[in-house]
């Protein structure tokens, strides 16, 4: 009897629990576009509407940086236009500092978990796409078409950030791959082919030096920054213009073929596939590696990289094309402001970002960055005026490519990356079925 | 009255019932439910068994699949093979035995992430110590640019970080045991192997039943250690399911598909389990 009893109580709370599962995707199953307005902060006295004005109220907001650190300028400048916004509208900036590789993954988790979403974040561009994935960005075109710094957004960043209508993000900086190289170890210059880095490498070696030195790794940021310029310079693309990966092209092949040799006569150090980003600079800044591929941040990670180019013993030099290639090319992005599809605040998040995007806001912000600001006015501060600036504009101009897009290009950019790992350092595999199975599996994955 | 003091068990019972279910039976509930969804652009569409038929046709969960059997085999044999040596030697009451406790404990009370980018670092060609050590024994090597060797890696160094847990959970076993059937079985003849096999061995079976499922259970789900040292490389030589899973979930948003392989992790230790506990009970069925 008793037993039957505690069957029963089991049963319904069973049942109960099932119930809450049913109920809860709720909150999942909101469309990424947020029509309806943001929810305004209460007024204190609803009879007397100038009071709303007088309670300019919060702005909740998720960056990168750790603003106590006095010795990152980038956490100094964010505190600083912070400060300034604060003091200017009276919002009480609420701030909340989430690493840069976790920052899509929060989110996103807690868009589709139903959980505590800010007003706004950073983002780099590469997560954007998921994001909204997973309806956690709203969509901010017709606030941003409505500012003031509209119309002075470069070119690239509209092509980055804006799409039929849709824009999810506000990019402030563009950035890109860089080729740094020591003059000393290359005083004809920087190889551009594919020929000429073997031929460097014989030199190279009988030195005990690497040509160069790059992130290959594990993870979808190898592939933009390293594969994806290489099949460019064939003139070919990674992804078709639905989205869909194209990873299973001779270009490709030719691409992998090219990073298998340098690895396997020893042109390139093997970090650059098994190592983290750290270990793969170690190369350069000990001067084993001849040349770097790295950003126009690597002022801020690669130790003694500043006072070299300054010095005059690194140069910036031009990416290699492989073979049958017209040129090189650097992948470019953008560093974005992104407005939440659970935002409290709307309005204060894009009175926020008009604020930072003013010029005299802006500059020293894509300085601290070592970045090309995304307003064409911000870039006639004189902080610009330097060799670094002149030889970044001048690379990401001739050499620059937009990352290439796709709704699933983080997942199937980090499988391509596992898939690249292997054949590179096992040169049993062969490349060409290697592809083909990795195509299968992401059509049957992502584009069934 | 009787109504009411039939009642006042369930009742008491109630909160931990609430509690249990609110923070496993509801999670693994809803996690069955994500199994059969996926999201796209922001809506959650129901797609039935879809998840589980894209992982069994995917050719990286088999692979998954593969390398989680692998890799829990070698870590519970290791585990418990060497956890059960250091226990008998610490069971002796050897001198300083606090001082070779506080040692072998150091690895499980350090961060999974630092000591398995640690394990990384010594393994870096040029710069890596136990690479520097090792590759030329073997002929120049390349322990983490090779599935195999990355494996071993792995395998090295989670068996090295848990080795003192497997350790503690069979020296309790080994503790439980009388001195005076020690004793007696001396005094009959039996020492050392014999001792060992007849009395230490029956007696210690249930809690070394108890340690492998702990360990089996710990291996089928270990995700940090792997994804510092290979971040599931070369390749996928490293991948295992729950590395698959994290990244699924973690780095894609892909809840449905990581949540149907989770499901199948679940089966797989509830397969697990039942097949030691089975064995437990005919093993202290046949002792008692």
């Amino acid at each position: 009897m008793e037993s039957k009893k505690l069957s029963l109580i089991i049963a319904v709370l069973l049942m109960a629990t099932l119930l809450l599962s049913a109920c809860q995707p709720a909150a999942v199953e909101e469309p990424a576009e947020v029509e309806e307005p943001a929810e305004v902060e209460e007024p204190v006295e609803v009879e007397e509407p100038e009071v709303v004005e007088e309670d300019p109220g919060v702005l909740r907001f998720w960056g990168f940086y750790d603003l106590t650190n006095d010795e990152d300028g980038r956490a100094v400048q964010m505190k600083a236009n912070i400060d300034a916004f604060e003091a200017a509208t009276g919002i009480d900036v609420q701030y909340e500092q989430v690493a840069w590789d976790v920052m899509a993954m929060n989110v996103s988790v807690a868009a589709v978990a139903g959980g505590d979403l800010p007003d706004l974040i950073m983002s780099g561009y590469e997560y954007i796409q998921g994001m909204v994935n997973a309806g956690a960005l709203m969509n901010i075109y017709d606030e941003i078409a409505a500012a003031d710094f509209y119309a002075d957004l470069n070119e690239f960043e509209k092509n980055l950030n804006e799409s039929g209508g849709s824009r999810y993000a506000v990019g402030t900086f563009v950035g890109g791959g860089q080729w740094y190289y020591d003059t000393e170890i290359f005083p004809d210059g920087f190889p551009e082919t594919q020929e000429g880095w073997a031929t460097e490498c014989e030199r190279l070696s009988a030195e005990d030096k690497y040509v160069a030195t790059f992130y290959a790794g594990r993870a979808e940021a190898a592939m933009t920054q390293g594969l994806a310029p290489l099949v460019w310079s064939l003139g070919e693309r990674l992804f078709d213009e639905e989205g869909v990966p194209n990873f299973d092209s001779d270009a490709v092949v030719q691409a992998i073929e090219f990073w298998r040799d340098m690895y396997n006569n020893g042109c390139v150090p093997e970090v650059a596939w098994t190592g983290d980003w750290s270990a793969t600079e170690a190369p350069f800044e000990d001067l084993s590696a001849g040349g770097y591929r790295g950003g126009t941040w690597s002022y801020i990670f690669v130790t003694g990289l500043q006072e070299r180019f300054e010095a005059g013993t690194v140069a910036i030099g031009n990416p290699p094309a492989l073979t049958g290639g017209d040129q090189g090319w650097v992948f470019m992005n953008v560093e974005n402001f992104a407005v939440t599809s659970r935002a409290e605040n709307v309005d204060n998040a894009i009175k926020f970002i008009e604020f930072f995007m003013d010029a005299e806001n802006l500059a020293p912000w894509a300085n601290s960055n070592f970045g090309v600001p995304a307003r064409a006015s911000a870039m006639e501060d004189p902080i610009f005026e330097s060799k670094f600036y002149d030889d970044t504009l001048a690379n990401l101009t001739r050499n620059g490519q937009g990352t290439e897009t796709s709704p699933y290009y983080n997942e199937t950019m980090n499988s391509l990356a596992a898939t690249v790992q292997d054949l590179v350092l096992n040169s049993n595999l062969d490349i060409r079925s290697g592809l083909e199975s990795l195509q299968q599996e992401m059509i049957l994955l992502y584009f069934d | 009255m009787i109504n009411r003091s039939k009642a006042y068990p369930y009742l008491l019972v109630a909160p931990a019932i609430i509690f249990l279910i609110v923070v496993t039976l509801y999670p693994t509930l809803y996690s069955l439910y994500l199994a059969m969804t996926r999201t796209r652009m922001g809506v959650m569409e129901f797609v039935g068994l879809r998840n589980f038929r894209v992982a069994l046709n995917s050719t990286e969960f088999w692979q998954s699949m593969r390398n989680t059997l692998i890799f829990t085999s070698f870590y519970v044999l290791l585990t418990t093979v060497i956890g059960y040596g250091i226990a008998l030697l610490l069971n002796r009451k050897l001198r300083l035995t606090g001082f070779f406790m506080t040692i072998i404990f150091l690895p499980w009370v350090l961060s999974e992430i630092t000591t398995g980018v640690v394990w990384r670092w010594m393994f870096y060609q040029d710069y890596g110590i136990l690479q520097n050590l090792l590759g030329p024994l073997f002929g120049g090597y390349r322990f983490i640019a090779r599935p195999e060797g990355a494996m071993g890696i792995v395998i090295a160094a989670t068996v090295w970080r848990s080795i003192s847990f497997a350790m503690l959970l069979l020296l309790a076993g080994l503790q439980t045991v009388p001195k005076e059937v020690h004793e007696a079985a001396a005094m009959d003849g039996a020492d050392g192997w014999k001792a060992f096999w007849k009395i230490t061995w029956p007696l210690t079976l249930p809690t070394t039943i108890v340690t492998i499922v702990f360990m089996t259970i710990q291996a089928v789900n270990g995700v940090g250690m792997i994804l510092s040292i290979t971040e599931g490389g070369p390749g996928r030589a490293t991948e295992v399911l729950g590395l698959l899973m994290y990244r699924q979930a973690m780095q894609f948003y892909n809840f449905g598909y990581a949540a149907a392989i989770s499901v199948t992790l679940l089966f797989l230790n509830l397969i697990l389990a039942a097949f030691y506990i089975r064995s437990l009970n005919r093993e202290t069925a046949l002792a008692g």
